[in-house]
Formats: structure tokens, sequence, C-alpha cells
């Protein structure tokens, strides 16, 4: 028996306390049921020797972690909520295939959460994209605020020959002309009620502003980020150009070939290195002293 | 690096202790363990600094380090049998808050602290599968962390709802010290928990138990439930102790050469309530190689 099947084994124990259908899956046909885990036909006796029941036996830890994780979605998980059977939809993502990948696979569950709620499960007849969209919104912010900051290499490193590129913790995401707007609305509403966003999502009676359905392409680049040592992640529209250069810096390169991209887009020069030194002061940029390898 | 025999001797003897985690003081009716400390010195020789990175520390362990005096590090969220999960800025961390809190060594529940990557949301405790292979990772676990930040590692035997595996407990931990050549946590409350789940009595298995391995005991309370005809027991460190743990409890400290350390985990608890508890510890140590109040400085 190799290690990484205890440890695979351990995981499947996890899927079990969180999703009761699965358990009694396992329970059923244990080599069915976990056909694509490598186990050993001793472990997957192991997994059917308690008693059943020990696994729910926490009856709070799903919705433990589904309070958490709305925690982190508030606005889609406000307007998922306000869905007919909402609750009943948001418990569902314990059975999904998502969330069984991501304990499997040692993955994130708030990014799998988000995939969900951008699901078909949630669309909705008068909105019928309004919770996907908040939700791209809501992953983006969940992965800004899970990047560890990393401190600046020494300054004696970097030389005019450094690359910069988009630092880890932003991301670009390219939304309907609307989303933006219509986040902010619908948070500022949550924050209105009174009570914690939390309190806020669940509270059903509560009105969110009406919006309407986005109709066109996804146009506008928002720039999502978590500066270090900042209060938090932030959510900003940006002109095209500065989307074109930030977008170009995905690919890190050196300082005046960026000054350089900004003068082609017409810039003047000291425009264009201004604009550029402003998104290095703001960390938007960061220096990559060792060039990525292509 | 010197062997676990020799290192155990410069191990401090810490005496009885208590435990915190990040929020516990705050709670309602918790135990004001600085009051504790001022009234009964002997209960609260030092204090197990309960320790997720994410959150640090609250104000009365912040009050508790400042003082200078005694203190473990228990992690509250570290796989020790995931590599991954050692990743660069938790062991910066957790270097940080060590050197802060100076503690006598690290300890804590060898078990699983998460699921997936250390998020928000995805914090539980398991027990490890109870096999050869999962000690040898969990064992590696031990080593990388002490060669890491320079502190002994005990791991401690968690409690739980379900246990598999082909071991043991008690021979699982004891396969894990061997193999990092460390000592052990062994909580006596978990262990009767698990002792009352698989049908066992108290004392099964302590036979093959390396003693003199043995640094820190824990005891607390805790309550039983039920579901759907399971009958299980939760670690709510309560003062209502099940008889079993005290058995365990009794048999074994004054069996340990190398015994430093008792922690008495009754954090949520209103003072009055806890002092019995204490008084049957410290009573029970007079039959020890442990003083009561040893009185060590960091």
């Amino acid at each position: 028996m190799a290690a990484v099947s205890a440890m695979a084994l351990q995981r499947v124990v996890v899927r079990m306390m969180y999703d009761p259908a699965f358990c009694k899956r396992v329970y059923a046909n244990p080599e069915r049921a976990l056909h694509d885990v490598p186990l050993t036909p001793q472990e997957r006796q192991w997994l059917v020797t308690p008693k059943p029941s020990a696994y729910g036996a926490d009856a709070y830890r799903s919705h433990r972690a589904l309070t958490g994780l709305l925690e982190e979605f508030p606005v889609a998980g406000a307007l998922a909520v306000r869905l007919p059977r909402g609750i009943q939809r948001l418990q569902q993502f314990f059975a999904t295939r998502a969330f069984h990948q991501c304990v499997q696979a040692r993955g994130s569950m708030a990014a799998a959460f988000g995939a969900y709620l951008g699901s078909e499960v949630f669309r909705s007849r008068n909105m019928p994209s309004e919770i996907a969209h908040m939700a791209t919104v809501e992953t983006a912010i969940a992965y800004v605020r899970r990047v560890s900051p990393t401190p600046l290499p020494p300054t004696e490193s970097i030389t005019t020959e450094t690359p910069f590129g988009l630092a880890p913790w932003v991301v670009l995401l390219t939304a309907h002309p609307a989303v933006s707007a219509r986040y902010h609305r619908l948070l500022a509403s949550l924050q209105q009620h009174g009570g914690s966003l939390l309190e806020a999502a669940l509270d059903t009676p509560y009105r969110l502003p009406p919006g309407s359905a986005f109709r066109g392409k996804a146009t506008t680049l928002i720039l999502v980020s978590h500066i270090p040592d900042s209060d938090g992640p932030t959510l900003e529209g940006m002109t095209d150009d500065l989307g074109k250069l930030l977008t170009a810096a995905k690919t890190p390169m050196r300082l005046s070939d960026l000054s350089a991209l900004a003068e082609a887009m017409g810039c003047e020069p000291e425009e264009a290195s201004d604009a550029v030194a402003e998104l290095v002061d703001a960390r938007i940029l960061n220096p990559h002293p060792h060039p990525a390898v292509s | 690096m010197a062997s676990f025999a020799e290192r155990v001797h410069t191990l401090p003897a810490l005496g009885l202790g208590i435990s915190t985690e990040y929020g516990a003081s705050t709670a309602p009716d918790a135990l004001d363990i600085l009051a504790l400390r001022s009234a009964h010195a002997t209960y609260a020789g030092f204090l197990e600094v309960g320790v997720e990175v994410a959150k640090g520390l609250d104000d009365t362990a912040q009050h508790w380090v400042r003082e200078g005096w005694p203190a473990t590090y228990h992690f509250l969220d570290v796989n020790l049998d995931e590599a991954e999960d050692f990743d660069a800025p938790w062991l910066q961390a957790v270097a940080e808050i060590a050197e802060h809190i100076q503690p006598a060594w690290m300890c804590g529940d060898a078990g699983l602290w998460h699921f997936g990557r250390r998020e928000r949301g995805h914090m539980l405790l398991l027990p490890p599968i109870l096999c050869a292979e999962a000690a040898r990772s969990q064992a590696e676990g031990v080593v990388r962390l002490r060669d890491t930040l320079g502190y002994e590692v005990l791991p401690e035997n968690p409690p739980g709802h379900v246990y598999l595996g082909d071991l043991h407990i008690l021979d699982f931990y004891a396969q894990v010290a061997d193999l990092a050549d460390t000592g052990l946590l062994l909580d006596c409350a978990h262990l009767a928990i698990y002792q009352r789940l698989m049908g066992h009595e108290p004392l099964t298995g302590l036979d093959g138990t390396p003693l003199d391995r043995v640094v820190e005991l824990h005891v607390a309370g805790s309550t039983p439930h039920e579901h759907e005809g399971f009958t299980y027991w939760e670690d709510d460190h309560t003062p209502e102790m099940l008889a079993e743990t005290w058995t365990i409890f009794d048999w074994l400290a004054p069996k340990l050469p190398n015994l430093k350390a008792v922690v008495f985990e009754c954090e949520r608890n209103p003072l009055h309530s806890v002092l019995a508890g204490f008084e049957r510890l410290t009573t029970a140590l007079e039959d020890t190689v442990l003083p009561p109040a040893a009185g060590w400085q960091p």
C-alpha cells in the first residue's frame, strides 16, 4: 500500500462526511462508487466498517462550510438564496462533481463553489446569467484574497533589464459592461441591511435592488486586486488602453517595453513612463527578476 | 542530531498547565486564565497556545507571552502527512509566531486539520488512517517541521468519530514516534473516546506504548451524543471527564520517566467548575516524576 493510497482514502472519508448520498453509494457498492480512486480492496472494506451513521455524526458540518462560502460569495449567494428552493440548490454543492474533485485533488472549495454558482443550476428566467456574472467577480475576489504576499526582491537586484509583469494578487476579468456597477449596487444593498453580509444574504424577505438582464457581449475589463498590506480586495473598472497594457503585462517584460507599448497607444513618452511607474508603485506590476522560460 | 533519548533531557519540566486558542477566553463563561494563574499558580504553570497562523494570538495569549511565562505551541493548521502543506509562507509565519512565544516545544494533533489547501472553510480535524504507510508520512512531517523550525515536535493522538485502518491508535503513534525519533503527546481523553468507539477496554494497547517517549499528557471532559443509533463523544473540553480518561491517566502518569507537562483542557469553563479537576491532577502528579509547578522560564 502506498502512502498516496492512505491519503486518497482519507479524502474519501471527507467526501463521505459532507455528502450523505455519496456515503450511501459507497456502502451500497464500494467498488462502483470509488472506481476512480486508487484504493485497495482492504481500504475499501475499511471505509464501510464503521456504522454508516458515524460519517454523519456532525450534522452541521456542511452547514458550517456553506456559511463560510456564503461569506465569501455574499452577492451571488444572496441572489441564489432568493431563487425557488435556493438553499437546497446551494446545499447540493456538496454532492457535485466539482466539490468531490476539489477534496480528492486537494483543490480550493471557493473556486469549486464559484464554478457551481456559475452553472445552469442557478439560471433564472428573468435574469438568466446574473448569478453567474456575480459569481465570476466573487471567485476572482476569493482568488486574490488567497494569494500569499511575496516580498519585493532587493532593490539592487532590479535593473533596467528586469522584467515586470502583472502581480500575482491581480486578476483581469473580461465582463459585461454593466457587471461592475451591478455588483457594487447589490453589495451596497446588502451592506445597508443592518446585519452582517451573511445575514443580509440569507434574509430572503429583504429585497435586493432590481436589475436588468445583461444583454450583449463581455467587452469591459475589470481589475480585481488585493495589494499586500491593503485593507482588502478591490474591484475597479479600467480604460481600454490600461486594460490592453495590463493584458500585455501578463507576460513579463522590461519597463521600457511597457512604456513603449503605452506610447504606441497614444501616450506622450513622459506620460507613458509615468503611467508605468504608477502601476509599479501601486504594486499592480511586480518585478520578475528571473524571467520566465518560455 | 542527538537521539530523542538524549534530547528529552534538555526539555524543561513545565508541570501542570492549561490550554487556549484564539478567542477561547472571550467565550461566555470562559476560564479567566490570568485569574487562575494569579490565584492558583501551580494549576497554570504554563499555557499551551493553540495557533492557527491565519488568526495569530488573541489578547489573552499575547498577555501571557508578554509576561514571559512558560508556553508551548500547539499547531492547529498543518497536515503533517502532506508535504505540500509545508509551504514557505506558512513556515515563515509559524517561525515568527514561535519566535514570539518562545515555546518549550511544539505539539499538536497529528491528523487532518483541513482538506484541500489551507483555506477558510476547509478546517476540520480527523484522525489519520491508522496504517503503516500513513505513520511513515506523519513521521516525515514531524521530522520536516522539527528540522525546519528547530523545536521538538510532539505528535498527539486526535479525537474522531470514524477511525479506519489496521492499527490500534497507540500502535500507530508508537510507529510515528519511532520513525521520527520523537516524543509523544498522549491525550487521555481522545484515547478514552477511541477505546469506547472501538469497543476496547480503557487500557487496551498501552502495554505497547513507548512510555519513555511520552512527554506530555492531556486530560479533558467530553459529552456523549447520539446520531441515528451511533453514540459518540464530543471532545468539547467540559470539566466532566469520562471515567476511562482518569483510568488511563492514573495508569500512565506514574510510569512515564520523561513526563514534562500535563494539560487540563478546560478553557471554555468558569474557574469554579474546573478547580476540582486541577485538585485531582495535583494529587495524581505527586506519584510522578513531574513536580506540579516546575517554574521553568523561557
